[in-house]
């Protein structure tokens, strides 16, 4: 079980220190979306990275459609790799919907859990009562009726692609292939549970002491959202970045780096 | 003078790059690294329309584009750039000032500095709205063919193609359970050996042609089938294949032997039954009074016979006029004419008991009693929309002159208004004219599909 789930989600275990770190990425890519944040913390911390069940290198027959029909399949995936690396005093990462993820595993074991960072979080995408999730319910559907006809046709279409790139060496080649495989079946059930779950009552449940990471100009969730957290999260520290984008790790890592640092030495 | 040449050299690639930019037949368009667009050409701009060109706010090249293709563009496209650099064909819709979305194509590449700082990202979209509506056409070819797949994948019947040659193209799950065959297994092989009919070894050879044909057969395994070969796509080049579909009616085919068993059985026993009551008149009355009878007996048991005949199924009216243009001295002395009107089993029983109360009559008081007179019926179905009243008129003439019997109603007349009356709900009008007598039946058929 133990070895079965390391290989199911990939897991990848790197870094000098004892403290583990944990990683959970966000809708539509895979671990590598953390390459630019990871290595920093490796030097002090036990990096552990995976991806998440039905995203890039994971085992895709294991993705059943009943488990991860709500984020709690994905929560307990968390809470499955803790047990298995034996992971304690563990600061959680989660990048967006992982974010919603990581609230819901510190919730059921806040034992586990000694920091959580949530980058670019959103309990809820969708505006609803006076809450601004940033999406019409019209917009989602359009997004999952476009996922469903598999338009973009992601995924299949991506990785054949590559050939004839300039720069492409062997290593973007391999790099390439795992962060773009997503089965589209996969990924439109996944964009479903992702844009239409609400877990607004989870974060404001959350007890762990968690960073909020925002961007000021993130098209995905917007500022109303922060303002939300801010409101509505007593355990959370709310900040906001000047980084346009809703990928704060990838497009601004130094700064990212710096604000979890600070927040982590300074708890 | 050497540096003025090249000087108007790169003076003129410099306005031939721009020139072809410019009208270059896809849209090019430039951001920072956070999206902020800061160049599009010319052709993007007519896309987009007057109201997005003004590029003073330098908009974000998300608020370009449809929800689905901004959530896709922070969620995978913006980090593929920041991961490998580029991302190609990316199915999007552009907004347009004043029109529906434009399906797009997005390729973009992220250029760094010297120091590997990303400093802008390089943008190129094309027009994918022919190629839209293509995939949109496959992807319902796709669907309604994965649709009939699936049917035929499940059909309990055996489905097969079959060749033109006799080989077996493809082979159901159907055919798999009923012959035995694995589809694997049974491509290429000649069908007639797959599935052996033993009375018609060569099934396919003779009956596949240019026409559907159906026919049943009975196969080694014990059931029995009805087999339908059809061609398919008859203008095939090198001749059709044929859709050759197996159905299971072993059941039913038992069925209508048990069927055929018990309506001969019934057939004789009341062809026994009317003998035995035709021997017990004969015994039991006397010989004046057991010729109406006799005669009534026999009226019933032709028309018994004649139900037998047609397997106890609907026969049409028609039938039991002949009957009694037979008995009336042919068609100068009996003649109808109307509509076919068919008959349940009940009512051609009734019917031809009420025929033969009249003709009788006819013959021994009416127009048939000399050599002179004639009967006339016709009959027609009047009433509404969905006629189902029949009108069945009867006409003497010519016989000798009509004695009114009044108040004195016979015996024949009390069975015809009764049988009209119980078998459908009608009525008998009798006139007795001079010139001979007439009668009028109104017959309901409530079920009628005539």
């Amino acid at each position: 079980m133990t070895t079965d789930i390391l290989r199911r989600n990939n897991v990848t275990v790197s870094g000098a220190g004892d403290r583990p770190m944990l990683f959970a990425h966000g809708f539509g890519c895979d671990q590598s979306m953390w390459q630019f944040v990871a290595p920093e913390f490796a030097r002090d911390h036990k990096v552990v990275l995976y991806d998440l069940t039905g995203a890039g290198n994971s085992d895709l027959e294991a993705y059943d459609r009943q488990r991860y029909a709500t984020l709690d399949g994905h929560a307990d995936d968390i809470l499955a790799i803790c047990e298995a690396l034996n992971l304690k005093d563990t600061i959680l990462v989660g990048h967006s919907v992982s974010a919603s993820s990581s609230v819901l595993a510190a919730n059921a074991r806040p034992d586990l859990f000694s920091r959580l960072i949530l980058v670019s979080p959103s309990p809820c995408f969708l505006n609803t009562g006076d809450y601004r999730g940033g999406f019409s319910r019209e917009e989602l559907d359009g997004l999952l009726q476009v996922m469903d006809e598999n338009y973009l046709g992601w995924a299949r279409q991506m990785a054949p692609n590559i050939a004839g790139q300039a720069g492409g060496g062997p290593a973007a080649d391999r790099l390439t292939q795992s962060f773009c495989r997503t089965d589209p079946d996969i990924a439109s059930h996944f964009a479903r549970v992702t844009f239409l779950s609400d877990h607004r009552d989870d974060l404001a449940r959350l007890r762990v002491p968690a960073l909020a990471l925002h961007c000021d100009d993130d098209p995905i969730a917007p500022m109303t959202v922060a303002g939300w957290l801010k409101d509505n999260m007593p355990a959370a520290t709310v900040s906001v970045m000047q980084v346009t984008g809703h990928c704060p790790h990838l497009v601004a890592p130094e700064e990212t780096v710096r604000e979890i640092r600070r927040y982590l030495d300074g708890g | 003078m050497a540096d003025d040449d090249r000087l108007t050299g790169e003076a003129a690639m410099r306005e031939l790059a721009l020139d072809l930019l410019r009208d270059l037949p896809c849209g090019i368009a430039v951001s920072d690294p956070d999206g902020n667009l800061s160049y599009v050409n010319q052709t993007l701009a007519d896309w987009l329309g007057p109201g997005v060109t003004d590029l003073g706010g330098r908009p974000q090249l998300s608020s370009l584009l449809t929800v689905p293709g901004r959530i896709f563009l922070q969620t995978h496209v913006m980090p593929m750039l920041r991961i490998q650099g580029f991302a190609r064909e990316i199915a999007c819709q552009l907004l347009r000032d004043g029109g529906p979305p434009l399906q797009v194509l997005l390729n973009a590449v992220l250029r760094k500095d010297a120091h590997g700082q990303p400093v802008r990202i390089d943008y190129s979209i094309f027009d994918a709205s022919e190629r839209s509506i293509y995939e949109s056409q496959l992807r319902r070819a796709r669907q309604e063919a994965e649709e009939l797949a699936a049917i035929v994948r499940s059909s309990p019947n055996a489905i097969l193609r079959v060749a033109g040659d006799g080989s077996v193209q493809a082979w159901n799950a159907g055919a798999e359970a009923h012959f035995g065959v694995g589809g694997a297994e049974a491509l290429g092989r000649p069908v007639e050996e797959l599935v052996a009919l033993p009375a018609t070894p060569h099934w396919f050879t003779t009956r596949s042609g240019a026409e559907e044909t159906a026919f049943e057969a009975r196969h080694g395994n014990g059931c029995e089938y009805e087999v339908t070969i059809a061609p398919i796509d008859r203008a095939a080049k090198d001749g059709p294949d044929y859709s050759v579909i197996f159905r299971d009616v072993t059941d039913r085919k038992n069925a209508e032997r048990h069927l055929r068993l018990m309506v001969r059985e019934m057939d004789h026993r009341v062809k026994n039954t009317l003998t035995v009551v035709n021997a017990i008149a004969r015994q039991t009355l006397s010989s004046e009074q057991n010729k109406p009878f006799l005669e009534r007996l026999l009226a019933l048991t032709r028309a018994h016979d004649a139900l037998t005949e047609a397997h106890w199924d609907v026969v049409d009216l028609r039938l039991l006029l002949e009957m009694i243009q037979a008995e009336a001295g042919g068609a100068d002395r009996f003649s109808f004419s109307g509509p076919p009107v068919t008959l349940q089993p009940r009512q051609m029983t009734s019917l031809s008991m009420i025929f033969h109360e009249l003709t009788t009559n006819a013959l021994k008081y009416g127009s048939l009693s000399d050599g002179q007179g004639r009967i006339d019926t016709r009959h027609f179905f009047e009433g509404g929309d969905r006629p189902n009243r029949l009108i069945f008129e009867w006409v003497e003439t010519g016989g000798p002159p009509v004695a009114r019997v009044p108040g004195k109603s016979g015996f024949g007349s009390r069975m015809i208004r009764l049988l009209v009356q119980s078998e459908f709900a009608g009525a008998v009008e009798t006139e007795y004219d001079a010139a001979g007598l007439r009668y009028r039946l109104t017959l309901n058929f409530p079920d009628a599909a005539n």
